[in-house]
C-alpha cells in the first residue's frame, strides 16, 4: 500500500514538472529568459524554507537529542555541493529557457528527458562501467531525436538544438547531485542550488536584459507555477515519494514528465505533432526507460522472488 | 538536556536568517505593491512618447486619444447600424512597436492606445493563434474598433 502511495506522489511530481514546460513557454510572452529564471529560482528557494523547517522538526523528533552532521547550513559539503549544483542548474535551465522560445513545450520536454540517457555516458568518462543496455538506449535515443528534431536537409531546429545543449548540463547536474546527496540533507542542498542558480540568473539578466518589476508582476502566473509548484511542492513530493518506491521504478515514473509536457502542451497551447515527431517521442521515451533498467537489479529481484516461492 | 538546548540554539540561529530573509522579501513586496501604479504609469508614458514621435506633439496625441476614448465609444453604439463602417474607418491609430518587444509589452502599448481592452485578452489570443514569435516591430496603422484577431493579424503579417 505504501508503495502505491509513493508511486502516486511521484506521478504527481511528474505531472507538475511536465506542465511546468507550458508555464515556462507562456512566461516568455512577458519577460526574457534570464529574468524568468531569476524570479523562478529565487522564489523557489524561498518556498523550500518552510519545507526545511518542517523536515528539521520531524528529524529532530525522530532522532531525539542526537546531533546529526547535517543539522545546519554550516557544512562545507553542503555549500560547495549546492553552489556546484546551482551552476549546472543555471546553465541547464537557461539553455532550456532560451530554446523553449523557439520550439514547443512538448518537444522541449522529450529532448530534456534525454539527460537520463546522457548520465551513464558522462559517467563512463569518469570511470564508471557501462552495460549493453546503456548503448541500446543511446542508439534508440539518437534515432528518436532524429525523427523528433531533424528537418529536411539534415538541419536541426534552432530551439531544439539549444534545449539539447541544456540537456548536457542537466546530465552534469544529476551527476553532481549524486555525488553530494548522500553527504548532506537533500532539501537544503536543493535550496542552496536554487539560490545559486537564481543569483547567477539575476546577474545575467541585469547584464543581458532589462528586467522591469512591472513586467515580472504581469508574469506572476507562470512564475508562481514554475517556482512554487515545480520547485517547492514537486521537489518535496519527490523526496517523500522516493522513500516509499524503489529507485528504478521511481526514475521511470518521473520520466513520464516528458509525456505530460507533450499532453499539457497539446491541451493548453494547442501544440500539434507530426506522425514522425510522435514516433520520435515514443522512441526517446523507450530509450529513457531502457537507460533506467539495471539488469543486475532485475536478476536479483527475480532470484529473491524464486527464493521466496521456495 | 544540554543537547536539546543546543538544538534549540541551532534552530534559533538558523531561524534568524530565515526571518531576515522573509522580512526583506516582505519589505520588497510592500514597496512593489505601493509603487505598482507608478510603474505601470511610467510604462504607459513611454509607449505613448514613442508613438508621439511619429505623429507630432505629445499633447496633441494624448488629447486625441482622450477624445477618442471619451467620444467614440458611445457614438459607435448609437449609430452602430448606419455608420459603423465610417466610424471605424475614420479613426486610424498609429502604433509603434519597438524591436524585440515581447507580447506583454505590445499588449501594454495596445491598451494604452485604447485598441485592446485588457492585456491578458491580447496575450491569450496571440497564444491561441500560435504567433508568439511572429509578432513584428515597426509602425502599424490599426483602425479603432478592430477585432482582436484583426489586430494580431496586422502585427504578425
Amino acid at each position: 500500500m505504501k508503495n502505491i502511495k509513493g508511486s502516486l506522489l511521484l506521478l504527481l511530481t511528474a505531472i507538475i514538472w511536465g506542465t511546468a514546460f507550458v508555464s515556462q513557454k507562456l512566461g516568455m510572452n512577458y519577460i526574457e529568459p534570464f529574468t524568468f529564471g531569476a524570479s523562478r529560482f529565487l522564489l523557489g528557494a524561498l518556498t523550500l524554507i518552510p519545507v526545511i523547517l518542517i523536515f528539521d522538526k520531524a528529524n529532530s523528533k525522530k532522532k531525539g537529542s542526537e546531533k546529526s552532521i547535517n543539522s545546519s547550513f554550516k557544512n562545507r559539503d553542503l555549500i560547495v555541493g549546492g553552489i556546484l549544483c546551482g551552476c549546472a542548474l543555471f546553465f541547464g535551465a537557461s539553455f532550456q529557457q532560451f530554446g523553449i522560445v523557439h520550439t514547443t513545450a512538448g518537444k522541449a520536454g522529450f529532448i530534456t528527458a534525454l539527460y537520463m540517457v546522457l548520465v551513464p555516458i558522462i559517467g563512463m568518462f569518469m570511470g564508471r562501467k557501462t552495460d549493453l543496455f546503456t548503448w541500446l538506449g543511446v542508439v534508440i535515443a539518437v534515432i528518436g531525436l532524429y525523427l523528433l528534431s531533424i528537418k529536411e536537409g539534415f538541419s536541426m531546429g534552432k530551439g531544439d538544438a539549444i534545449v539539447l545543449i541544456g540537456t548536457v548540463f542537466w546530465a552534469l547536474h544529476i551527476i553532481i547531485v549524486d555525488r553530494f546527496v548522500n553527504k548532506v540533507d537533500g532539501v537544503k542542498l536543493s535550496c542552496i542550488q536554487f539560490l545559486t542558480a537564481g543569483t547567477l540568473s539575476l546577474i545575467a539578466s541585469f547584464i543581458a536584459e532589462e528586467p522591469k518589476i512591472s513586467e515580472i508582476i504581469d508574469c506572476a502566473g507562470p512564475i508562481l507555477y514554475s517556482a512554487v509548484l515545480s520547485v517547492g511542492v514537486a521537489y518535496t513530493l519527490q523526496i517523500i515519494g522516493q522513500k516509499y518506491t524503489n529507485p528504478t521504478l521511481a526514475s521511470i515514473i518521473m520520466s513520464l514528465e516528458s509525456v505530460f509536457s507533450a499532453i499539457s502542451g497539446a491541451l493548453y497551447l494547442k501544440e500539434s505533432m507530426l506522425a514522425r515527431e510522435i514516433f520520435g517521442c515514443i522512441l526517446v521515451f523507450i530509450a529513457v526507460i531502457i537507460a533506467q533498467i539495471n539488469p543486475k537489479e532485475i536478476i536479483n529481484a527475480i532470484k529473491n522472488r524464486e527464493k521466496a516461492v521456495e | 538536556m544540554k543537547d536539546f538546548i543546543d538544538k534549540i540554539k541551532d534552530i534559533l540561529y538558523d531561524g534568524t536568517e530565515y526571518i531576515l530573509m522573509i522580512a526583506i522579501i516582505a519589505a520588497v513586496a510592500l514597496v512593489i505593491n505601493w509603487r505598482l501604479d507608478g510603474l505601470f504609469a511610467m510604462n504607459a508614458d513611454n509607449s505613448d512618447k514613442q508613438v508621439a514621435l511619429d505623429n507630432g506633439s505629445i499633447v496633441d496625441d494624448y488629447n486625441e486619444y482622450v477624445k477618442n476614448t471619451e467620444d467614440e465609444t458611445p457614438k459607435e453604439e448609437e449609430t452602430e447600424d448606419n455608420e459603423e463602417v465610417k466610424e471605424t474607418e475614420n479613426v486610424v491609430i498609429n502604433v509603434t512597436i519597438p524591436s524585440g518587444a515581447l507580447p506583454n509589452q505590445i499588449a501594454n502599448i495596445l491598451v494604452s492606445k485604447g485598441l485592446v481592452e485588457s492585456k491578458s485578452e491580447f496575450i491569450d489570443k496571440v497564444v491561441e493563434m500560435g504567433v508568439e514569435k511572429k509578432l513584428k516591430s515597426g509602425t502599424f496603422k490599426i483602425a479603432k474598433g478592430s477585432s482582436l484577431e484583426e489586430i494580431v493579424n496586422i502585427i504578425s503579417k
